[in-house]
C-alpha cells in the first residue's frame, strides 16, 4: 500500500514536471514573435500600412505576435529569408518559386483578390503616342522594370528569348533600362516619359488605369503573360506545424468574421484560400520558357 | 414668522444658488479655457511630433545607403509615424485656412511617401537616384518648414492662450473669492437676523416662563409681533392670564376649604349648642362675605323653625321674630327639590320677607340641612357685601350644613353623654364607698372585740371606783380609765377617718407611713390569731398620690391576705424602689389563687369569700393604682401563699399599666386588665 503511494507521488511529480516543461514551452512558442516579410510590390509604405492590421488579427485571434517587413529588393525575400531567420512572407509569384524551390518554403494561403481573382498576369507596355506597336519596336528603347526577382522580368525575358535575345542581352536590347522596385512606379515612369517600355502586374495596371484616367488614356499593353499566382503567402518548412494549421484556419476563416472582413478590406481582399506548390506551375514554365536555370539564376539588380 | 423664514430661506437659496452658478460658470469658464489650452497643447505636440517625424524621416533619408543607414523597416516605420501625425493633424477641428495648409501638408506627405518608396526599391544609375533623392529632399524639407510653420502656428496661439487663461484664472479667482466672502457675509447676516428674529420672541417666552414659575401668574409679554411668534406670544400671554385666574380661582376655593376646615374643625370640638350656633353663623358670614347669617332649626315640638342665637348681623330679638311654621317651609324645600334658594332681587318670596324688610336686606339667600328627605333646618344669609349670592356660595354652605348637622348631633350627643357620665362616675363612687363599707363591716367585728376591752376595763374599774374610798386608787383607776378611753376613742377615729367619703386629693405621699396605719388596722384584725406581720421598708422617697386611696387599696390586699392565711401564718410587708417605681409587696402563706381563677381576681363582683366578701375590693384597687399610673404584679402557688407588688411611679413619668402574674412554676402570665 505504502509502496502504490509513493509510486503513485512520484508518477504525479513526474507528469506534473512534463506538463510545466510543455507548458512553458507552449508558452515561449506562443510568445515568438513571427517575422512575415512583404514583397514591394507598390508603395511600401502603403504596403506595411495595408498589412499592419493583419498582425493586429491575428494576434488578437490567435495570440500569435506578427511583425511584418517590408523588403526593398524582391531579391531580399530569399536573401535575408535566411539571414534574418524570416518565418514566412507574402511572396509574388516568381519569388515564391524561387523561395520554394531555393529555400522549401511552403505555401499556406493566397488571396483572393477583387472579383475573386487569384492569380495576375505580367503585362508589358508602352505609351500610345511612342508607335510602337510591336515587340521588335522595343529595341533601342529605354526601359524600366520592376525587379530581376518579379514574374514582369521573367516574361520579359520569355518574350526576348523568343526573339532570339539570349537571358544575358536584354541589356543590351535596350537603350537604357533601370528597376523601380514597385510596379506603380514603373508605370508611372513610362507615364511620365522616364521610359519608353515598362513592365508591370496586371493587377497594379488596371488597378492605376481606373484610379487614373491618364494611364488608360495614355498608356498602351503591349504584351499579356498567362495567369500566374497572384501573392501566396509561404512559411518555412520546418514551421510547427500545429501554428501552421493554426495560421492556416485563421486566415481560412478570416472572411466569415466581421472583424477579418474589416482587416481584408484594407488590404483590399474578400479572403484568403488554401495554397499548393502546384500554384508555381505556371511561373515554373514560364521560367522555364525564359530559358532561366533557378539554382544558378542571378535574381540581383 | 413662517414667510419670513421661507422668505429667507428663499433668499439665502436665491444666493445660494446665484453663487454657485457664477462659480460654476467662472469654473467652467476656466476649465474650457483650461481645456482648449490643453487641446492646444495637445495640437502643439501633435505638430511637434510631425516636425521630429518629418525631420527623423529626413535623417532617415540622409543616411540611407550610408553606415549610419537605420534601415528599411526603422524608415518605414517613421515614415508611417509621420503620415498618422498628419492624420491626426487633420482629425482635429480647424479653420479652413489651417485645413488648407494640412491638406497641403498631407499632400506633400503622400508625395514625400512616393518618392521615398520609390528612392528606397529603385535601382537605377546614380544620376536617377540622385535625382529622386534630390527630389525627396526637397519634399521634405518643404514638409518640414510647413510643419514647422504650424507648430509655429500652434505656438505663438498656445502662447496668447496662455496668457488669456491666466488672466481668466486670476479673473476668476477674484470673482470667486470675491463672491465666497459676500455670500458668506450676506448669509451671516441673514443668519445673524433670522437668529435675533427668533431668539428674541423665544428669550421673552423663555422670561416669561420664568417670571411665571416664579409665581409672577398673568405675567404679560410686553413683545410685538406677527406671524406665528406673535400668535404664540399672545397664547402665552392668554395663558398666563387664564393661569392666573385659575390660579386665584384655586386660592378662592382652597380659602374657602381652608375656611371650611377651620369651621367644621370648631364644630367637632364645640360642645355646646351656643358655640355651634355662634360658630355657624360666623362661619357663613366668612364665607359668603354676607352681613347677616344664621340658621333655622326646628323647634322641639316639630311646628316651627326658629332662627337660633348666637347668630351674626341680627339681634336676639330679631332672631326670635323669624319663626316659621314647619308645612311652609317643607313645601318650599320640596318645591325648590331641595336647591338653595337664592333670591338676588325677589326678596319679597323670602320665607322671611316681614322681618327681613325691617333689616334692611337687599339679597337673601337660604340653604337647606336636610336629613333622611326631611328638612331639619335652614341656613339664612343676607346682604352679601360684594354683588350677589352665587350658586357657589350654596354650594359652601350646604357642605357646612352637612358638617354642621353632624356636629349639632355630636353635641347633642356630648351632652347626653355627659350625663351618663355623670351618672356612672356617681356610681362608681357609691361602689368605691360600698366596698369601702364593707371593709369597714369585716373589720367592724374585730373593732368591737377590741373596743369593747378598754370599755370592759372602764366598766371594771368604774365599779372598783364606787367601792374604793382611796382617793389615791381612785385616781389612779381613773388615769386608767382615762387611758382605757382615749385608746378606744383613736380605735373609732381610725375608722371613722377611713370610712369618711373623700373627694380625690393628690399629694405627696410616704408609703412607708401609709402602710404604718394600714399594719395599725391590720393588726387589731390579727391580733388574736397566730398571723405574725413581718415589716421590711425600704427607702422609699414619697410618691405623688392619693394618700386615703392607697392606703384603701393596701388595707385591701393586707385583709385578702389575712382572709387567705385564716388563723396562722405571715403577712409580709415589703417596700423597695426599683427602677423609677415605688414597689409595696404584701405576701402571704395563704393557700394561693387557683390558677384557672387568676384571670378573673380583678373582675369587679369576682369574689372567693361567698357572702363575707363584695367581689369589689381587687377591682376597685386596680382601677385606683391604674389613675395613679401604677400596676400590679400578682404571684401565687396554691397552697403555698401569694404576692401582690404594687408598683408606682416614683416621678411623673406615665407608665402603662400591666398586670402580670407568676404561675406556680415560677413562669410569667399577662393579666387581662
Amino acid at each position: 500500500m505504502k509502496k502504490a503511494f509513493f509510486a503513485f507521488l512520484f508518477l504525479f511529480f513526474v507528469f506534473l514536471t512534463l506538463f510545466l516543461f510543455a507548458a512553458a514551452g507552449a508558452s515561449a512558442a506562443e510568445t515568438k514573435t513571427l517575422l512575415v516579410g512583404l514583397v514591394p510590390e507598390e508603395n511600401i509604405f502603403r504596403v506595411m500600412e495595408q498589412h499592419l492590421p493583419l498582425a493586429q488579427y491575428i494576434e488578437e485571434k490567435t495570440g500569435i505576435k506578427v511583425r511584418f517587413t517590408v523588403l526593398p529588393r524582391y531579391g531580399d525575400v530569399i536573401d535575408k529569408f535566411k539571414a534574418r531567420h524570416m518565418d514566412g512572407a507574402f511572396f509574388g509569384a516568381f519569388t515564391g518559386y524561387l523561395a520554394h524551390v531555393k529555400l522549401g518554403v511552403e505555401p499556406l494561403v493566397r488571396p483572393i483578390g477583387p472579383g475573386g481573382l487569384v492569380t495576375a498576369q505580367s503585362v508589358i507596355f508602352v505609351r500610345k503616342d511612342s508607335g510602337i506597336q510591336s515587340f521588335q519596336q522595343l529595341r533601342g528603347k529605354r526601359a524600366v522594370f520592376v525587379d530581376k526577382a518579379a514574374a514582369s522580368y521573367i516574361y520579359l525575358l520569355y518574350q526576348l528569348r523568343r526573339l532570339g535575345v539570349s537571358n544575358t542581352g536584354e541589356k543590351r536590347f535596350f537603350s537604357g533600362h533601370y528597376f523601380t522596385g514597385n510596379n506603380e512606379e514603373s508605370i508611372y515612369a513610362v507615364l511620365n516619359g522616364g521610359a519608353d517600355v515598362g513592365l508591370a502586374k496586371s493587377r497594379y495596371f488596371e488597378k492605376l488605369s481606373s484610379q487614373d484616367p491618364l494611364v488608360s488614356e495614355r498608356l498602351f499593353v503591349l504584351s499579356r503573360s498567362g495567369d500566374m499566382p497572384d501573392i501566396v503567402l509561404c512559411l518555412r518548412k520546418d514551421f510547427p506545424p500545429a501554428t501552421k494549421a493554426l495560421l492556416e484556419r485563421t486566415l481560412m476563416n478570416m472572411r466569415y468574421d466581421p472583424e477579418g472582413i474589416q482587416v481584408l478590406r484594407v488590404l483590399r481582399y474578400s479572403g484568403f484560400e488554401k495554397a499548393d506548390a502546384a500554384d508555381f506551375d505556371p511561373v515554373a514554365r514560364l521560367a522555364d520558357g525564359a530559358g532561366i536555370k533557378i539554382p544558378s539564376y542571378r535574381y540581383a539588380r | 414668522m413662517k414667510k419670513r423664514l421661507i422668505y429667507s430661506l428663499f433668499l439665502l437659496f436665491t444666493l445660494f444658488t446665484l453663487g454657485s452658478t457664477l462659480t460654476i460658470l467662472y469654473i467652467y469658464r476656466t476649465t474650457f479655457s483650461l481645456r482648449t489650452l490643453i487641446a492646444l497643447h495637445r495640437v502643439e505636440i501633435i505638430r511637434q511630433n510631425l516636425v521630429i517625424s518629418v525631420q527623423t524621416v529626413q535623417s532617415d533619408l540622409y543616411t540611407i545607403g550610408t553606415p549610419y543607414d537605420t534601415g528599411v523597416d526603422e524608415t518605414v516605420k517613421n515614415v508611417i509615424h509621420l503620415d498618422k501625425s498628419v492624420d491626426i493633424c487633420l482629425g482635429c477641428h480647424h479653420t479652413p485656412e489651417m485645413t488648407a495648409r494640412l491638406t497641403q501638408i498631407d499632400q506633400l506627405t503622400d508625395n514625400y511617401k512616393d518618392v521615398l518608396s520609390n528612392l528606397i526599391t529603385t535601382s537605377a544609375s546614380p544620376g536617377h537616384i540622385k535625382r529622386l533623392r534630390m527630389a525627396a529632399i526637397g519634399i521634405g524639407s518643404t514638409l518640414l518648414n510647413k510643419s514647422r510653420q504650424m507648430a509655429l502656428i500652434a505656438n505663438n496661439r498656445l502662447n496668447g492662450e496662455t496668457l488669456t487663461v491666466m488672466e481668466q484664472i486670476s479673473n476668476s479667482r477674484i470673482i470667486l473669492l470675491v463672491t465666497l466672502v459676500l455670500s458668506f457675509c450676506i448669509a451671516l447676516v441673514i443668519a445673524i437676523m433670522m437668529t435675533r428674529q427668533i431668539t428674541a420672541p423665544v428669550n421673552a417666552l423663555v422670561g416669561a416662563t420664568r417670571q411665571i414659575k416664579s409665581g409672577e401668574l398673568g405675567y404679560i409679554i410686553p413683545f410685538k409681533g406677527k406671524g406665528e411668534f406673535g400668535e404664540l406670544i399672545d397664547s402665552f400671554n392668554d395663558m398666563s392670564l387664564t393661569l392666573k385666574d385659575s390660579n386665584e380661582q384655586i386660592l378662592r376655593y382652597l380659602h374657602n376649604l381652608s375656611n371650611l376646615y377651620s369651621i367644621t374643625i370648631t364644630f367637632h370640638s364645640v360642645t355646646s349648642m351656643h358655640d355651634i350656633f355662634k360658630e355657624l353663623s360666623e362661619g357663613i358670614r366668612d364665607l359668603t362675605e354676607a352681613q347677616q347669617s344664621g340658621i333655622l332649626l326646628r323647634d322641639g315640638e316639630g311646628e316651627f323653625f326658629s332662627h337660633m342665637y348666637p347668630a351674626c348681623g341680627i339681634t336676639e330679638e330679631n332672631a326670635k321674630e323669624m319663626r316659621i311654621e314647619s308645612p311652609v317651609l317643607e313645601n318650599l324645600y320640596h318645591s325648590s327639590m331641595r336647591r338653595a334658594l337664592i333670591l338676588n332681587e325677589d326678596i319679597q318670596k323670602s320665607p322671611t320677607a316681614s322681618v327681613d324688610a325691617r333689616l334692611g336686606v337687599r339679597n337673601v339667600m337660604f340653604v337647606w340641612v336636610g336629613h333622611k328627605g326631611k328638612p331639619m333646618g335652614v341656613m339664612r344669609v343676607a346682604n352679601k357685601k360684594t354683588g350677589d349670592f352665587t350658586e357657589e356660595d350654596a354650594r359652601l354652605m350646604a357642605i357646612l350644613g352637612n358638617s354642621f348637622f353632624v356636629a349639632l348631633e355630636n353635641v347633642r350627643l356630648w351632652e347626653s353623654l355627659r350625663l351618663q357620665m355623670k351618672e356612672l362616675k356617681d356610681t362608681q363612687e357609691q361602689l368605691v364607698q360600698a366596698a369601702k363599707f364593707a371593709a369597714i363591716g369585716e373589720l367592724a367585728s374585730n373593732v368591737a372585740h377590741e373596743i369593747n376591752n378598754p370599755l370592759t376595763s372602764i366598766l371594771g374599774y368604774a365599779e372598783l371606783m364606787r367601792e374604793d374610798e382611796d382617793i389615791n386608787n381612785i385616781r389612779r383607776d381613773l388615769d386608767i380609765i382615762e387611758k382605757e378611753s382615749l385608746r378606744a376613742r383613736d380605735i373609732v377615729n381610725s375608722l371613722l377617718e377611713f370610712s369618711r367619703k373623700k373627694p380625690l386629693k393628690m399629694g405627696l405621699v410616704d408609703i412607708n407611713r401609709v402602710l404604718g396605719s394600714v399594719i395599725e388596722l391590720i393588726g387589731v384584725q390579727t391580733k388574736d390569731s397566730n398571723i405574725r406581720i413581718a415589716a421590711d421598708w425600704g427607702s422609699v422617697p414619697p410618691l405623688k398620690g392619693d394618700e386615703d386611696q392607697l392606703k384603701q387599696v393596701f388595707l385591701n390586699l393586707a385583709s385578702n391576705a389575712v382572709f387567705a392565711m385564716g388563723k396562722s401564718g405571715t403577712l409580709g410587708i415589703r417596700t423597695f424602689v426599683q427602677g423609677d417605681f415605688a414597689n409595696i409587696q404584701i405576701s402571704d402563706t395563704g393557700k394561693g389563687i387557683p390558677e384557672e381563677i387568676m384571670n378573673r381576681i380583678f373582675e369587679p363582683f369576682f369574689t372567693t369569700k361567698n357572702e363575707k366578701g363584695t367581689g369589689l375590693g381587687l377591682s376597685i384597687s386596680y382601677k385606683i393604682v391604674q389613675s395613679h399610673n401604677g400596676f400590679f404584679d400578682v404571684e401565687s402557688e396554691p397552697g403555698r401563699g401569694s404576692r401582690f407588688t404594687v408598683r408606682l411611679p416614683l416621678g411623673d413619668k406615665t407608665v402603662k399599666a400591666k398586670l402580670v402574674s407568676i404561675n406556680p412554676s415560677g413562669s410569667s402570665l399577662p393579666v387581662e386588665s
